[in-house]
């Protein structure tokens, strides 16, 4: 087992790792940990887009929004800039390496979004962040695609360019704190995030976490169709 | 008399040694074959949907291999006696030649062999990965082939997903056999005919078999045309008065809108018990808006 870490990485960002590998983290604390992870890395997102009139999508999956991608998000909010949320919920096939997608949040402003952030909790076959972005292309042409996880495995980056042509993988820009090459038969990387993100997150399963329904989600929604 | 003596009857006792030496050379190259895979998986795509459109599902065999000068893939149309044959090239060098053991050369002694042997019609295609290359060999195409002969391209890539993103032909014939044209749909659906050809094509070789091999998996992403279903009165009516709500029942599956903001797929099919048990927890909770409604929707 070889951990390493990015350059990105602040001593207050390796405790909250630490306690997501942590499995007698409860689920409260693991989920704050995402949250204050979430914000460090929006904290560093912030540093690497400049310049005025951008317009932001950050894309997540289900289990991610209520923390990872909340925390990213709020950091955003300093910079004057849009920012629209994509929310998938994947119905992952591990030995197919597919994750259809059984449902999606997708605001309007979407559409028009130059930047896309693509924010997952663990990347390892990167097979769910590549569906969800090729989702995201067929409508959306963004200028900047910046891939953000907490965690991924030392092929990822790999996995994922060979995924899409290189006009595609040409605008990656790949951001994380720490980088594991060992996986369990399971797929769960060591010490990753402490396993499956699902259980460590209160839900039974996959079947679980696709019917959740997230407080971000709810509350975005309830802004736009108040309008 | 085996297809070998034939050969040899044919062209010699070299050519013969050639033939049975492509078999085996051909069976070793085959092993983790990308290329040869995902176009097989585009053939099966476009048979796939000959025979979800022919009444009568005509016997047609699917073969990785075959018997044959030119062997990479046979398809063979037993209804119209004709046999399709493609060699599949990604090396830069790739050229017509001439001598034994030349593409040319194979092209035109599977024609005669076929000939012989009694196919009405036979078509030979040259599978090429290089644009500029599949340029250059219809130009130099040569005379001996060229009324039974085509040039195909077909990008060498390493994922199903990244071939969709690149090839509409590929895409175009799976959309056609898919319930839906969303790319996450479109992707599982090639795989999972990926996973049946590369499970299957050394024991099976039915085209109508392996389709229904197929439509027996669950989930298989296929289109189903023939189905007809009226959703229960009162879901109909709770959907109507749920404002910005939308759904439509298309190639056997429910698809809805919320709104430009939320969409989504019931993942099976309108006429399976799930989606019976979907309809009486609509009922049941009969939701008065999309709050309530989008729960019982996962």
């Amino acid at each position: 087992m070889s951990r390493q870490f990015s350059d990105y990485v602040s001593d207050i960002g390796k405790s909250n790792l630490a306690r997501l590998a942590d499995s007698s983290t409860s689920v409260k604390d693991y989920s704050e940990a995402l949250y204050q992870l979430g914000k460090e890395l929006g904290d560093i997102l912030i540093m690497q887009i400049t310049g005025e009139h951008q317009r932001i999508c950050v894309a997540c999956t289900v289990e991610d929004a209520d923390f990872l991608a909340k925390g990213i998000i709020e950091s955003l909010s300093v910079l004057s800039v849009d920012v629209s949320l994509a929310c998938f919920w994947n119905q992952r096939q591990q030995a197919l390496s597919i994750a259809p997608i059984i449902k999606k949040y997708r605001e309007p402003a979407v559409s028009n979004a130059n930047i896309v952030i693509i924010v997952k909790s663990i990347i390892s076959g990167a097979c769910v962040v590549k569906t969800n972005l090729t989702s995201l292309i067929q409508e959306v042409d963004p200028e900047r695609i910046f891939v953000v996880a907490p965690v991924m495995h030392a092929d990822a980056q790999k996995k994922l360019n060979s995924e899409f042509p290189n006009t595609i993988a040409d605008k990656f820009n790949y951001i994380y704190f720490a980088v594991d090459d060992e996986k369990q038969a399971n797929g769960n990387l060591v010490p990753g995030i402490g396993g499956n993100v699902y259980q460590r997150l209160g839900f039974i399963d996959q079947d679980d976490k696709n019917k959740f329904i997230p407080q971000l989600v709810k509350a975005r929604r309830a802004l736009l169709t108040s309008v | 008399m085996t297809i070998n003596k034939q050969v040899e009857n044919l062209f010699g006792s070299e050519a013969e040694k050639y033939f049975a030496n492509k078999q085996t050379g051909g069976h070793s190259n085959q092993k983790g074959s990308r290329y040869e895979d995902f176009f097989s998986v585009m053939q099966l795509a476009q048979l796939f949907q000959l025979l979800t459109n022919d009444d009568d599902k005509q016997d047609i065999e699917i073969l990785a291999q075959a018997e044959a000068f030119v062997d990479d893939l046979l398809i063979k149309y037993r209804k119209y006696n004709s046999q399709h044959h493609f060699q599949l090239k990604t090396s830069p060098t790739v050229s017509w030649g001439d001598g034994l053991r030349s593409i040319s050369d194979d092209f035109y002694k599977q024609k005669l062999l076929n000939d012989r042997i009694g196919i009405d019609n036979t078509r030979i295609a040259l599978v090429c990965s290089s644009e500029d290359k599949v340029t250059l060999l219809k130009a130099k195409i040569p005379n001996n082939i060229a009324n039974f002969s085509d040039i195909i391209f077909f990008p060498e890539v390493k994922t199903m997903n990244h071939l969709l993103l690149i090839h509409d032909e590929f895409k175009i014939l799976i959309g056609h056999i898919c319930f839906s044209t969303d790319s996450d749909k479109l992707e599982a659906l090639a795989k999972v005919i990926l996973a049946h050809w590369v499970d299957k094509k050394t024991t099976l070789s039915s085209v109508n078999e392996l389709l229904s091999t197929l439509e027996n998996t669950f989930p298989n992403y296929l289109a189903k045309s023939n189905i007809t279903i009226n959703l229960l009165p009162e879901v109909e009516r709770i959907f109507s008065t749920i404002m910005g709500f939308s759904y439509k029942i298309e190639n056997g599956y429910f698809s809805w809108h919320y709104r430009d903001i939320d969409s989504g797929t019931i993942p099976y099919l309108v006429d399976s018990n799930e989606f019976i048990a979907f309809q009486q927890a609509v009922a049941s909770k009969h939701p008065k808006q999309f709050d309530e409604l989008e729960g019982v929707l996962l």
